[in-house]
């Protein structure tokens, strides 16, 4: 009995002793991580990092909602309606601070980004068709990302081009503290990075790659970005900057050489309504996917413009915005119609499918139409209006039948060519740029509609441009706040 | 026994042929009651029988018999000299003079020998109480020990803090142990908006509760008891007539009363300050009649949300409970009914439990033990913060002129932007949500340990102990189709379940033994051996898409499944831990401990640490020279030193890692979103104590009071980083704080009488709290929170824009430009911010007082805090004119209306963008209160009344909780108790509870 005992007590020991004393014991991995070190070994890892890098572009924060809602709210095409959620009121108000939310948001999810995109490009994965191509495309996020980052933040390139700009991120550095970079030096990063994106990028829409380890076949649609889409924005970023020449040139490849169309009129409705990737080379350059199972949830940005009870419905669209619109334009199907207190009111139908099982919508970072009207204006600027009617006349009759074709020079026909942007990119978040880069006043920014009220935004309202987020100056010694904070 | 029994049984015979006599009689107890199996033994032979079950014996003796000894556990040894007797009857009486003893980690230890600082609470101090979980009856009780309640929730979390915060961002809470098994505690759900583990364990069960604060009480934990150890024992059976208990309680839950400043307005202030405030922002007449007119000021409803949210609650709490046993075998089995309704809609909480310990003593070497208890409990947990599901957030984000009830009387759910008394502004018909949304969280509880106990050699026993800690956590989360966050999706349901268990096996060895002359100085040492490792596996799941009714929330009715994942998460410890207590004639008493732990949690690079102690302890009561000091009964003094770690960060933390999950166009995507630490390792605390216990008067007035320095050196925080890397921050051992302070207890009973006493308890604690050192010696704002870490300054010291009241010229809203108080501002991005303030209390404590007079005694527990600051979390948006579409805190009444007004409130203005209702100073208050948690009026009916119905004791008696609460700062929106970061979150009200209860005894 007793030896019984002694030898059990004895095993006990043993058991416990040997299963928990070795180093392995302590060993435990994590059910949903790799290492950080060994995770990127082929190809195809490099395809899963590139996937989880246009997934950061979906954060709330990025253009999940954050961006496009500013660049309408913040500028005249629309406004809050009086009971609302609560969100974004510093966009209304212009009255920014250093702790906001939403400005944090957007240097810490455009930030996060860039580290995604870095990862991408400063893999030692050797050269190879879809390498290359997967590290083309990290190049043109990180571009985006900076570009998005020097708008908010910094004084338009137009205005001043030595004003500090953002801190230039290109490597995963866990102690930078980075002081900010010059705008004009940010711009020279974005076009090398966007230059070096379209000659790694092989893929048109449409076009597939198969990754080697894997043998998935990689579809090049909308929802990345194609070597195309990499050429629009580097005419974007050109535009930006008002370097007419370069915007022309850059425009001009992808009208010339991508194949793309604008959607016709008859299609405009089922082109917006329809959340589901294109591969047919029609408008969509480049889009941020939501699907049935990776969205935002009630955080999208449909939620937001489509009206209760489905979404939230906190924007409508200004009096002044419908009013650009011919009874003709295809662009106002897009717009339904309601009634509060007696008053007429719009609300934006371009993403109409928050309630939807299958999709959510794609969020529109760069349409065809968009490069078509940068090249109007590049021609217009660069005093050759005979081309810049032609093609502001291309987007301007596919949308309306009717309209017989712009016939302004001069002033009047840049002033047209910045209206039909307004009204062709309306909802898209980009009247608010149009308005920074030509240093404009906002004169129709309306604070409440019934009753009318507006709050016009000078050219040298320190708001204009977002406040360093207190988070960073607290951290970051070498960063400087912009004036006005 | 049962083979010494027989083997007498069959020489009965020969003995009796031996010319033998047999002795009979019955042992019975002090009230009269038999003893079953007492052992009746002849001293001179060691040979003996037991009682029988009505305590009778029968027992033959041979003529060298001449004692008999009479034994039973618990009970004095008895011995009767037989002499010629032929009958002997014995009253066992209860042992006297046994040394209380005290729990501690791993051993326990009477009162002289207890070197270090624990505060133990029994039995009595915890049951029978309106409060779901032990963790919350704690407040107040224990000197050093602070438990604010941050909810009404019924089953919430509780946070609890011993001697101050020693962390920044790694868990402050302590560890719990019960019967010997480090459970998980906290909060092991994943969509309830609080819970805790703990909830799932009855109070009625316990025996006592042992609070180990200082380092010689806690470093036997290593690296996980810095933040203090509660250790909790549950009751045990005793041999003896089987004892039954029945309690019931059943009352009511009303909502506390609110500070005055937390009125919110009616529908006429509301609108007369509405018109106000379009008449300031410049509109014409018809544009501010339009406004009113669009907010509801004509519509004639008045609304008090506080009304439709609020309700009385029903509370019952059942429980029956049988111990007894033998010799051999002891039992203590109970069960127990506990449901609670929080006094806001759609909060409730229902625990069923019961509970098996068994003892069975094998033979004087072995013995077993099993404690068994399974619980389940459901829980309903409304959202609280922001949520527009918020039943509270109803009152700051509904209008008054908002109405819950269409005109027929049925729910009003309209979102209709034409129709002012709708819901078209985001927050939802708290009514409607209680009914059809559904935020249950059902967790079964087990826990379970095995035990033997051998005994080797005499002095050397042996002790292995295998224990389970599991949680089966399966939460719902229905959002309903018609109304409310769901519309959108047709009805969207979420379902987590989790299965969280936790093992944990011990091996100690315990040796006893005596040296030196008369064996005076004593040794007793523990070493043992102990593995622990937790696995967390969890399921998620979500459909949309609900059949047009409101009854079927489960995925098999949605339409499309959206959502569905696994996932896991585990830890492991392991540990070498021993401890030993060396004392002479219980006056001097040295004592150490020491640990090395490993553990997953940390960095290959630093898997193990060792932790130690040492004390001693001085019972000057017992030298000679204090013979003769009669009014001072006892005194001791005792000092400690040690080492302890916390380990109480997420697991796999270290490790720099690329994560899945982030997927795009329907492929997986990863990124790399842990920053990790390759060097990462729990925080390590030193605490020194030095401590007097002292009594007088026959123990009339007796003190425990402590000093104590604890300084939690390389703190795991999250570091904050530029932003521009990619990440906030990154997890790290930084810093350095310190807690200082002293707590102290006094027990007296100012009046003892036959009839009449009146007991009294006190504790009051104070703490200081230091930042010592922070990397580069730079300030480090705390994420999340408005506190920033600053060398020199309270660990939670807010950082925020000082409020320098309202001009009167104007209206406009003025802070100080910064703290040098020169200059003014009405720019908030001017103003700059200044550490001011903590949230964190100089002082608490509690004060309980008994008088019982005959039968009747009145009980009454207060619970005080003095010097922190508190935050309401979201007046930004009940305040001023900024959110002009919600409902105001009544204090906007007072605003500056004309030139020369003198107030704090700023003019009005409709959708005023000037940051007035921004956070400063002018939302911190203080959260000084004095609260009476408890009123007991309690009668024990006389014991000649009970024996007629064969009863050994009855209470019956009414309680009332939190009746009585005084603050000190009229401004102050929300109840001054809002957990330890002070900032209120919208949580559910603060209840205030009437019961009536009954206790049985038979």
């Amino acid at each position: 009995m007793k030896t019984t005992i002694k030898i059990f007590i004895l095993s006990i020991i043993i058991t416990t002793a040997t299963t928990s004393c070795k180093k392995s014991f302590y060993n435990l991995v994590p059910y949903d991580g790799s290492p950080a070190n060994g995770g990127i070994s082929s190809d195809a890892d490099l395809n899963v990092l590139a996937n989880g890098m246009y997934a950061g572009l979906r954060s709330v924060n990025l253009y999940g909602r954050t961006l496009p809602v500013k660049g309408d709210l913040a500028a005249d095409n629309v406004y809050l309606k009086n009971s609302n959620s609560g969100r974004y009121l510093a966009f209304r108000d212009f009255n920014e601070t250093t702790a906001d939310g939403s400005a944090a948001g957007v240097w810490d999810a455009a930030y996060s980004s860039i580290k995604d995109a870095n990862q991408i490009i400063n893999s030692n994965l050797a050269s190879s068709p879809v390498v290359d191509e997967l590290r083309g495309e990290a190049y043109a996020v990180r571009a985006l990302m900076h570009f998005e980052l020097v708008r908010n933040f910094a004084t338009p390139y137009t205005v001043d081009q030595n004003a500090p700009g953002i801190p230039i991120v290109t490597s995963y550095n866990q102690s930078a503290l980075p002081a900010r970079n010059k705008v004009k030096e940010v711009y020279t990063q974005i076009i090398n990075d966007l230059n070096q994106a379209y000659s790694l990028i092989s893929l048109n829409q449409g076009q597939t790659i198969t990754i080697n380890t894997t043998s998935y076949i990689r579809e090049m649609t909308s929802e990345f970005i194609s070597k195309y889409a990499a050429k629009g924005l580097l005419a974007k970023v050109y535009m930006t900057m008002g370097d007419w020449n370069n915007a022309k040139t850059a425009a001009l490849d992808v009208i010339n050489n991508s194949g793309f169309s604008l959607v016709n009129a008859g299609n405009y409705v089922g082109f917006w309504a329809n959340p589901a990737a294109r591969t047919d080379k029609v408008e969509t350059l480049f889009e941020v996917s939501s699907d049935a199972a990776s969205n935002l949830s009630s955080d999208q940005l449909s939620a937001f413009y489509q009206q209760p009870p489905i979404g939230y419905g906190d924007l409508w669209i200004t009096n002044d915005l419908y009013n650009q619109y011919a009874a003709t334009d295809v662009r106002r199907n897009v717009i339904l119609i309601g009634n509060s207190s007696g008053n007429t009111v719009y609300f934006n139908n371009k993403y109409s499918n928050t309630a939807n099982p299958a999709d959510k919508d794609d969020i529109k970072v760069l349409r065809y139409a968009d490069v078509v009207l940068i090249l109007a204006e590049a021609y217009a600027n660069l005093n050759d209006e005979t081309n810049a009617k032609i093609y502001l006349n291309d987007v301007a009759e596919a949308r309306d039948p009717s309209f017989t074709g712009y016939t302004s020079s001069g002033a009047q026909l840049e002033a047209d060519i910045i209206n039909e942007r307004r009204k062709e990119l309306a909802f898209e978040g980009d009247r608010y740029w149009d308005l920074m880069r030509l240093n404009l006043p906002i004169t129709n920014h309306v604070k409440t509609q019934n009753p009318y009220q507006a709050l016009p935004i000078t050219t040298t309202d320190v708001h204009r441009i977002f406040p360093i987020p207190q988070a960073e100056t607290d951290v970051n010694p070498n960063i400087t706040q912009n004036p006005g904070y | 026994m049962k083979r010494s029994f027989l083997f007498i049984m069959m020489l009965l015979p020969a003995m009796m042929v031996l010319a033998q006599r047999t002795i009979t009689g019955k042992v019975i107890d002090e009230n009269g009651n038999p003893i079953a199996n007492a052992s009746v033994t002849v001293k001179e032979t060691q040979r003996g029988g037991t009682t029988d079950p009505s305590g009778n014996y029968s027992i033959s003796v041979d003529r060298n018999a001449r004692t008999l000894v009479f034994s039973f556990i618990g009970k004095a040894n008895q011995e009767v000299i037989i002499g010629n007797k032929s009958v002997i009857d014995v009253t066992l009486k209860q042992q006297e003079s046994v040394l209380e003893e005290v729990v501690l980690g791993y051993s326990s230890q009477v009162k002289p020998k207890v070197v270090s600082s624990v505060s133990t609470l029994k039995s009595k101090d915890v049951e029978n109480r309106p409060y779901t979980s032990v963790d919350q009856e704690l407040q107040g009780k224990v000197a050093g020990l602070q438990a604010p309640v941050a909810t009404g929730q019924p089953g919430a979390f509780q946070s609890i803090r011993i001697r101050g915060i020693g962390s920044a961002t790694a868990g402050a809470d302590p560890l719990y142990v019960v019967d010997g098994i480090i459970i998980n505690a906290g909060d092991l759900t994943g969509l309830t908006t609080t819970a805790n583990a703990l909830a799932g364990l009855n109070p009625n069960d316990i025996e006592s509760i042992s609070v180990l604060k200082d380092a010689q009480a806690t470093s036997i934990y290593g690296s996980r008891g810095a933040n203090g150890v509660i250790v909790i024992t549950t009751k045990k059976g005793r041999a003896g007539k089987t004892k039954f208990n029945f309690d019931a309680e059943v009352g009511g839950n009303k909502l506390a009363k609110l500070p005055p400043a937390a009125r919110y307005l009616n529908a006429t202030e509301y609108i007369e300050l509405l018109r106000e405030g379009a008449v300031n922002a410049g509109y014409s007449q018809s544009d501010v009649d339009a406004i009113v007119d669009y907010y509801g000021g004509n519509n004639g409803i008045n609304t008090d949300w506080l009304k439709v949210i609020t309700r009385t609650g029903l509370q019952q709490d059942y429980n029956l409970s049988a111990s007894g046993g033998d010799n051999k075998n002891q039992f203590y089995l109970s069960g127990g009914l506990f449901t609670q309704q929080a006094t806001v809609v759609g909060s409730d909480f229902r625990r069923y439990s019961f509970r098996t310990n068994y003892k069975h003593v094998a033979s004087d070497k072995l013995s077993f033990t099993v404690n068994l208890t399974g619980s389940n409990s459901i829980q309903h947990a409304p959202n609280n913060g922001g949520a527009f599901a918020n039943p509270v957030g109803s009152l700051p984000f509904l209008r008054p002129t908002i109405s819950p009830y269409n005109p027929d009387g049925s729910l009003n759910i309209s979102t209709d932007i034409n129709d002012t008394k709708a819901f078209n502004d985001g927050q939802y018909n708290p009514l409607y949500i209680a009914k059809y949304d559904r935020h249950s969280n059902n967790t079964t509880l087990i826990q379970a340990t095995v035990g033997a106990e051998y005994a080797i050699l005499k002095n050397l026993k042996f002790t292995s102990r295998f224990g389970i800690d599991y949680n089966q956590v399966d939460e719902i989360d229905f959002w309903n189709q018609f109304h409310g966050d769901g519309v959108g999706y047709g009805g969207l349901l979420q379902t987590n379940n989790n299965r969280i268990f936790n093992w944990i096996n011990t091996n100690q060895f315990n040796y006893n033994a005596g040296f030196g002359p008369a064996k005076k100085i004593r040794l007793e040492a523990q070493a043992g051996y102990e593995v622990q490792k937790s696995k967390t596996y969890g399921v998620y799941q979500a459909g949309q898409g609900f059949p047009p009714t409101n009854q079927l929330y489960y995925g098999v009715n949605a339409a499309t499944p959206v959502g569905a994942s696994s996932f896991g998460s585990d830890y492991d410890f392991a540990a070498l831990y021993s401890s030993a207590t060396l004392s002479y004639q219980n006056k001097y008493v040295l004592s150490g401990s020491f640990r090395r732990d490993g553990s997953s949690r940390f960095s290959q690079n630093n898997l193990y640490g060792n932790f130690w102690s040492a004390g001693a302890a001085w019972n000057i009561d017992k030298e000679r020279f204090f013979d003769n000091i009669h009014f001072v009964s006892g005194l001791k003094l005792r000092g400690s030193y040690g080492t302890t770690g916390n380990a109480a960060i997420g697991d796999y933390q270290w490790r720099p890692q690329i994560q899945y999950g982030v997927n795009y166009a329907g492929q997986p995507g990863g990124s790399f979103t842990v920053v990790g630490n390759l060097n990462l390792t729990w925080e390590s605390t030193r605490q020194a104590d030095i401590g007097l216990d002292a009594s007088f008067f026959k123990d009339r007035l007796s003190l425990v009071f402590d000093a104590y320095r604890r300084v939690s050196n390389r703190l795991l925080f999250n570091n904050p980083l530029s932003a521009t890397t990619g990440f906030l921050s990154f997890i790290d051992n930084v810093g350095k704080v310190e807690n200082k302070g002293f707590e102290l207890t006094l027990n007296g009973t100012p009046v003892r009488t036959k009839d009449f006493s009146w007991e009294l308890n006190f504790n009051i604690t104070h703490n200081k709290n230091t930042v010592l050192t922070l990397p580069n010696h730079n300030d480090i704002p705390v994420g999340g929170t408005a506190f920033r870490l600053s060398e020199g300054h309270d660990i939670q010291t807010y950082y925020v824009r000082e409020w320098a009241g309202v001009d009167p010229a104007n209206g406009d809203p003025l802070w100080w430009v910064d703290g040098t108080h020169t200059q003014k501002t009405n720019n908030y991005n001017i103003a700059q911010r200044q550490l001011l303030g903590s949230a964190d209390p100089k002082y608490y404590g509690g004060l309980t007082s008994t008088i019982t007079y005959k039968g009747i005694e009145l009980a009454t527990d207060f619970v005080f805090n003095y010097g922190n600051l508190i935050r309401d979390g979201w007046i930004f948006y009940a305040i001023d004119g900024a959110y002009p579409d919600l409902n105001r805190y009544a204090i906007n009444l007072e605003r500056w209306q004309k030139p020369g007004d003198i107030t704090n409130v700023p003019k009005y203005v409709f959708g005023s963008g000037n940051n007035s209702n921004a956070f400063s100073t002018r939302f911190l208050y203080k959260g000084d209160f004095i609260r009476l948690r408890n009123l007991t009026v309690g009668y024990n009916l006389p014991a000649a009344l009970l024996n007629k119905i064969k009863v050994s004791a009855l209470r019956v008696y009414v309680r009332g909780t939190n009746l009585w609460t005084k603050t000190y700062d009229k401004n102050l929106t929300v109840d001054p108790e809002q957990g330890i970061q002070g900032q209120s979150n919208l949580n559910i009200y603060y209840t205030k509870s009437l019961t009536a209860g009954l206790n049985v005894t038979f």
